[in-house]
Order: structure tokens, then C-alpha cells, then sequence
């Protein structure tokens, strides 16, 4: 930002510059120009708008999203333990890993705050350990903020021993327009416009293990929760 | 019909009394002169008549109208001095083409042939030209105008002579051609003495005479010779200027009354009678010196002396 | 003989305010400057603010163009000031002129100049936007207000541009004021709104001064705020015409 200004303080610097020492006198024609130019960037810029990557853009959920988050981030590790994570609205598969193993035995390493762990056994006996993490959304102030947090989780799978990465706090920054000021006040007439509740939830996960029915799990660790099959 | 006329005018600035009862009536289709000092109130005058300027008191008529703040005034008459007020950022074709749109009788072709005649470029901005150029370029536009009133108030400040030479003959030209109301204010008579029809001589803001240039040169005369005989033929008379010009021999300037009696004495006691060159008269009506400038080198050699 | 002419009013108007337009093409220059002044502005005071979701650290840059749209209003003071001096009101009459035309056409020019400082102000917001796109290339950008609807935009230059008209009569009569000698005239109001501030009369007057903004800033009907801000702006010109009705050319 101030490398900008700096920028724009040399740009306009030299042109003074310029314009002292050539002699170089504004006519009307550059003027004219310059008007010309300006306005036809400001009647390009709202059709320029709509060509700009979506992926930038945050989302702003509704209620009706914001209570199936409240739900889903409430039930997520219940409805894990019961082996259906996603059978709750608003539950998203982020990321699948997916590793063939050799023997029966597998180690889980690495225990992460605020993740849980859990194992399922397959039915089948294919040698491979699918992992998938589930999450559900993160909400600040009516923003879906989950694309821009979206807590890095790093598996490494090595000789039957899978690790579970820590993810690196980071920070995210987000740009918020202010209503167009001097239309505001007509238009909230026209159609009112609440000002957006301020909501902040930290969107669960589960970290969803899925190993074959032949291989168990090696000196478990006390975090590690298993699917209880007999549930409701 | 009259173009101008004024009744006890009066116009006062503050303690300044800067046009002075003046009454006057000018006839249209006449190019008439208006000469004083500096400080005689001609540009006052000028203003009041082309609507800029407010009377304190009297009246006013331009083509049977109240001058001030009258648009059908304004688009009847054109004022040109040097300090018309023009953008920077136009040239002057534009300005030309703006003048075309509110003046009716505006002559395109007579603007572009004078600016061609004195170089100007019509792409030129008039803030880059210099004093003389832009003083040419308002008095094409006061020519080309074709205002049935048009006022020139010191038009050839800062003109080159040649300049000025042209600009008299062009003005009277299409004087000749488009006959119309022209006022044209100098302090210097000499130059355009050629080419006005009437004079009128302001000193102090009011009114000195009002006279046709021919009468003029006979409103007085010249005496010349010895200073006892022009005492005796000069007393009970005005005396317009008188100058020592040795210690027996003065000239002295009085009014053209002179009798056939007066005429004879003046030739028996060896009196020179000569006309007063106009320019020279009107120099003389305005003096508000006492005296000449010689007697300030005078008075101050006696008091040294004392 | 030369026939006199007998001039239009309308048609004497219509070649000041066309000649007036052109020769101030400066002004609109300026126009441009200051639009990109307000983003440059509104960029650069976004408030800023954090909060912390366990290991994450959230920043929340807002972003509005009001500054865009302030600059302008002052803009439209300013120039309107500046349309009262010497050198741009002894312009008209350096051809055929008279108050009446003169003040008509700078009437048609201060609306045409809010006009289009409006809808510059309103489309700075868009070009504002884009323009924040680029800055913060790591931001992500909030979903809302992003895109401006096309009704939007119309209500916001709307809107903007009686904004400019009501500073651009309120620097005119300012001017014309001035340029008639009475700074007292336009010092009085204020002074007496100061002591009466001080006098402790404060709220009384500070609520005085918001019913009259108020008046006008909260209407809630685009064509009431429209009807408005014309009679108000309307009602300041014509003192400042009245003000300067017996005003003498002096071009010295």
C-alpha cells in the first residue's frame, strides 16, 4: 500500500517535472482527452467488475444456511461416530487421501487440537486406507469465510504409519464494501436491509478414517474415537 | 436618430467624482472622438455607456435605452480596450466563432482576412500572444463586430506603428463601408485626428466642448509677438495658454472672437495670428498645470538661488 | 444603415453557457483529478479490524466511498466559488451579456457540472472497487456491495449530483457575496452561529442545524429529496441572482 503511494507520488512528481522542464503546455485537446479517457473508464468499470475471478469472493449466507452450519458443526463428530458424516446438511467433504498399505497393522500419529480422529472399518479387505476430512462451515458475520481458513491438514502415509499433520496458523484478510453512501439512505427505504448479524462460528471438522476390515490399529492412541456400529 | 444621449451624468466613486454632469447627445452613424488627460473620465464614460457601469445620478440613453444592464444594449454595442477578458484555453477562432453567435451583424470574412493580414494564427490562444497582438486582436473583433455602437477605448495600446497605421485605415474603411456609431477614446488627438468627425473633450469628468473637427480648428487662435501689444488685445478675453518665449516675446492662445477692430490692432502692433492645430488646442483646454513645465525649473532655480 | 438587433435571451444564454462550457474545460479536468483524489482517498482510509478464531487471525478492511463523494461536494464548492471571480464573470461579458443571461447561464452550467459530478461520483464507486481488486491483491473480498445494480447507480447519481448543486449554489451565493463587498454579510450568520454555540445554546442550535440538513439529507422519496434539494438549491441561487442583480462590469 504505501509502496502504491510512493508509486504514485514519483509518477505524478516527474510528470510536474516533465511538464516544467519541456515546456510541455496542457492543451485543450489533452484535456479533452484526458476527460474522454477517465469517462470511459468509469462506464467500463461496472461491466470490468463482473469479469473478475469469483474465487476471491467470500459468499454471504442466509439464516436459513447459518442454522444448518449451527446444526451440522453440533452434530458433525455424532453423526462421524455413527459412520454417516455427511448426512448432515451443510457438512462438506474438503479433502480424500486415499493410500494402499501392505500387512494389518496401521499407526495413527500426530494428535491435533480441535481434530478429531475417526476410524471406521470397511467391510471389504481391498489393503487400502481412505482418508477423507470433513468440516463445516466457517461463518464471521454472515461471511462464509470457510474457502479462506481453510486449515491445512497434511497427512504423510510411510510404511504402514500415517501422520497427521499440525496446520500452520495463518492469517486471512477479507474487503468489505460499504453500501454505495448517498443511495443508501433512498434505497433502504425502497427495500430495507438489516445490518448483518454479528455471528462468528468456528467451523468443525473430522478427520474420517476408513481402514480395510482385516487391519487394526496399532497401540492406539486415547484420542482416537472408533464408529460404534450398534448405534441408533 | 440619436445613439447616444446624457443628461447631467454623474458617476462617483467613493470620494472620486469621476464623470461630472456631463450631458451630451451624439448623433448616430458618426465616428466621434473622445479625448482627455488621463484621469478625465473617459473610460468612466465609455463603461456608462456601454451598460457596464451604474450612473450616480442623471441619465442615460443608448438607442433610446437605459444602458445598464440591458441585453438588447449589449448586443448592440461591442466595448474593445485591452483588458476584455478572454479564456486561456480557446483560440482565437473559437472566440471569433463565439462573437459570430451573439453578434448579428458579425463579418467572419473580414475577422479572418485581418487576422491573416496581421499574422495571427486562428489557432493561437490569446493568453500566449503578446500586448500589442492581443490589442490587434480585440480591435478586429470591435471591426468585424459591426455593432451599430462601437466603442474603442485606447485600442492601440502597445501596437507597433505600422500596426496602428493599418488599424486607422482599416477602421476608417469599413466605416466608409458599414456606416455606424463609432466612440473612440485616446489622449493623444494627433494620431487619430485624421479619420474622426467629432470631438468631444472631457477634463475633470465633465464636458469641455462637443465640436466637429472642422470647427474645432477654428474654436481658437494663436498670437504671437510682442508681450505688452498681446496684454492690451488680450484683456477682458480667456486666455486658453499662454508660454514666455523670450523676455519681450510670449504666445498666447485665446478663443476665435476676434473683431475685424481686433484683427487690425493686432496688425499695427506686428501680432503673428495663427491657427491652433487641434491636437495642440485640446491640450491647452485641459491643462490643469499653472503655467508650463519650464516654470517648475524656474521656481526651484530662485529658491536655490535665495 | 445599420438595423439594431433585437437579441433572444434564450439564444444569448444558450451561446455563454456553450462558450462557458468549452473555455472551462479545465474545470471538468479537475473533475477527473478529484475523482481519482476521493479513490486514492477511500483507499487509503478503509478502517481496518481483527479478531481472532482460535489460531486464526481474521482482518476486516472496509472500504466505502464516501470520501469520493465529499471530495466531490467540495469540488462543486469550490468551483462555484470560483465561477463568482473576477476573471470567469467578467467573461460573459466581454461579448453581448446582461445579469439575467449571466446568471442563467452559469445556472444551466452549475447544473450541468453537478450533473456530471454526480455520476462520477457514483461511478468512482464502481471504479473504486475495481480499483481495491488490484490494491489488495491477498484480500478476499466480501459478497455484499460488490456489484452495484443499475438502479442503484442511477439513485446514487441522483442523489450525488443534487449534493453538488446544493454546494455549488451555496458556494455560488458565497462568491457572489463576497465579490459584492459584504464579507460581513457572510461572516455575520456564522459568528452569530458560533456565539450561540458558545453561549451555551449549543444542542439547541447543533439540532437547529440537523432539522435543516435533516430536512433534506433523510427523505426517503427520490422524487421528494429530488423536489427538495431543487427548491432549496433553487431558493439559494435566486438570492444570490438578487444579490447580484445591480452588479457593475468593472474589468480592470
Amino acid at each position: 500500500m504505501i509502496v502504491l503511494w510512493l508509486l504514485g507520488l514519483a509518477w505524478f512528481g516527474l510528470t510536474v517535472y516533465a511538464v516544467g522542464k519541456l515546456g510541455v503546455s496542457v492543451t485543450r485537446q489533452h484535456l479533452q482527452w484526458l476527460l474522454i479517457g477517465h469517462l470511459i473508464t468509469l462506464l467500463v468499470s461496472p461491466f470490468a467488475l463482473h469479469l473478475l475471478p469469483t474465487e476471491r469472493f467470500a459468499p454471504i449466507v442466509d439464516a436459513a444456511t447459518l442454522s444448518d452450519a449451527r446444526v451440522a458443526n453440533r452434530e458433525l463428530l455424532q453423526s462421524a461416530l455413527r459412520g454417516r458424516p455427511s448426512s448432515v446438511t451443510g457438512v462438506h467433504r474438503t479433502r480424500e487421501w486415499r493410500f494402499p498399505m501392505s500387512g494389518l497393522a496401521l499407526t495413527v500419529i500426530g494428535a491435533v487440537p480441535q481434530l478429531p480422529v475417526v476410524i471406521e472399518h470397511k467391510t471389504g479387505r481391498d489393503g487400502i486406507v481412505e482418508v477423507a476430512l470433513y468440516r463445516t462451515p466457517s461463518i464471521q458475520d454472515m461471511v462464509d469465510i470457510s474457502r479462506q481458513i481453510p486449515l491445512p491438514v497434511e497427512l504423510s502415509f510411510s510404511v504402514n504409519a500415517l501422520t497427521v499433520v499440525q496446520p500452520v496458523a495463518r492469517g486471512a484478510h477479507f474487503l468489505r464494501f460499504s453500501p454505495d453512501a448517498p443511495a443508501q439512505a433512498l434505497l433502504l427505504a425502497l427495500e430495507p436491509q438489516g445490518v448483518l448479524p454479528s455471528v462468528s462460528l468456528r467451523g468443525a471438522q473430522v478427520l474420517y478414517i476408513r481402514i480395510p476390515a482385516n487391519v487394526e490399529i496399532k497401540d492406539p492412541d486415547p484420542s482416537l474415537l472408533f464408529v460404534d456400529r450398534e448405534g441408533p | 436618430m440619436k445613439a447616444i444621449e446624457c443628461i447631467g451624468l454623474n458617476k462617483v466613486y467613493g470620494e472620486n467624482v469621476a464623470v461630472d454632469s456631463l450631458s451630451l447627445v451624439v448623433e448616430h452613424n458618426k465616428m466621434t472622438g473622445i479625448i482627455g488627460p488621463n484621469g478625465a473620465g473617459k473610460t468612466t464614460l465609455l463603461k456608462l455607456i456601454a451598460g457596464f457601469l451604474k450612473a450616480t445620478a442623471g441619465e442615460m440613453r443608448v438607442f433610446g435605452e437605459a444602458p445598464f444592464n440591458n441585453l438588447r444594449v449589449s448586443a448592440n454595442a461591442i466595448f474593445i480596450d485591452d483588458r476584455m477578458v478572454f479564456p486561456s484555453s480557446l483560440c482565437l477562432d473559437d472566440i471569433c466563432r463565439m462573437a459570430a453567435r451573439v453578434y448579428a451583424n458579425w463579418d467572419h470574412k473580414l475577422a479572418r482576412g485581418l487576422l491573416d493580414y496581421f499574422a495571427l494564427n486562428p489557432k493561437l490562444c490569446h493568453a500566449h500572444l503578446s500586448r500589442g497582438q492581443k490589442s490587434t486582436v480585440n480591435a478586429i473583433l470591435g471591426l468585424a463586430a459591426h455593432c451599430p455602437l462601437t466603442i474603442f477605448d485606447e485600442p492601440t495600446l502597445g501596437m507597433d506603428v505600422g500596426v496602428r497605421r493599418d488599424f486607422y485605415r482599416a477602421l476608417l474603411k469599413d466605416y466608409m463601408q458599414h456606416p455606424r456609431s463609432i466612440l473612440f477614446s485616446s489622449h493623444m488627438l494627433l494620431e487619430v485626428e485624421d479619420i474622426l468627425e467629432d470631438i468631444v473633450l472631457l477634463k475633470d469628468g465633465y464636458k469641455v466642448l462637443h465640436l466637429p473637427l472642422p470647427q474645432l480648428t477654428e474654436y481658437a487662435v494663436g498670437l504671437a509677438g510682442n508681450s505688452d501689444a498681446l496684454c492690451a488685445l488680450t484683456e477682458n478675453r480667456e486666455v486658453l495658454h499662454t508660454r514666455q518665449i523670450s523676455s519681450c516675446f510670449s504666445y498666447v492662445v485665446i478663443k476665435n472672437d476676434l473683431k475685424r477692430g481686433d484683427l487690425q490692432q493686432a496688425q499695427l502692433s506686428g501680432v503673428d495670428i495663427t491657427a491652433v492645430p487641434a491636437a495642440d488646442l485640446c491640450v491647452y483646454l485641459t491643462e490643469q498645470r499653472k503655467g508650463g513645465i519650464d516654470d517648475v525649473f524656474s521656481q526651484t532655480k530662485s529658491v536655490a538661488n535665495r | 444603415m445599420m438595423y439594431l438587433a433585437k437579441p433572444s435571451l434564450w439564444r444569448i444564454v444558450k451561446a455563454q453557457y456553450a462558450f462557458k462550457l468549452k473555455a472551462h474545460i479545465g474545470v471538468f479536468a479537475s473533475l477527473v483529478a478529484v475523482n481519482l483524489l476521493g479513490i486514492a482517498l477511500s483507499l487509503s482510509f478503509s478502517s481496518q479490524f481483527g479478531i481472532s478464531m482460535g489460531q486464526i487471525w481474521l482482518s476486516m478492511r472496509s472500504i466505502s466511498n464516501e470520501a469520493v463523494l465529499w471530495v466531490t461536494v467540495l469540488w462543486a464548492f469550490v468551483v462555484a466559488v470560483l465561477l463568482t471571480t473576477k476573471d470567469y464573470s467578467d467573461l460573459d461579458f466581454t461579448f453581448v451579456s446582461n445579469c439575467i443571461s449571466h446568471n442563467l447561464s452559469n445556472a444551466v452550467l452549475l447544473i450541468t457540472w453537478s450533473i456530471a459530478a454526480g455520476t462520477f461520483a457514483a461511478l468512482g464507486a464502481v471504479l473504486l472497487r475495481l480499483v481495491a481488486f488490484f490494491v489488495f491483491p491477498d484480500d478476499a473480498i466480501v459478497a455484499q456491495n460488490v456489484f452495484l445494480a443499475p438502479l442503484e447507480l442511477v439513485v446514487g447519481a441522483a442523489v450525488s449530483s443534487m449534493y453538488m448543486l446544493l454546494a455549488g449554489c451555496i458556494g455560488y451565493l458565497g462568491g457572489k457575496l463576497m465579490q459584492a463587498g459584504s464579507l460581513l454579510a457572510l461572516l455575520t450568520p456564522l459568528f452569530a452561529l458560533a456565539f450561540a454555540m458558545l453561549g451555551g445554546g449549543g444542542e439547541d442550535v447543533l439540532r437547529g442545524v440537523q432539522s435543516i440538513t435533516g430536512f433534506i439529507m433523510h427523505e426517503t422519496s427520490l422524487l421528494l429529496f429530488v423536489a427538495k434539494s431543487l427548491g432549496t438549491a433553487g431558493l439559494i441561487f435566486g438570492l444570490a441572482f438578487l444579490l447580484s442583480h445591480d452588479t457593475e462590469v468593472k474589468r480592470q
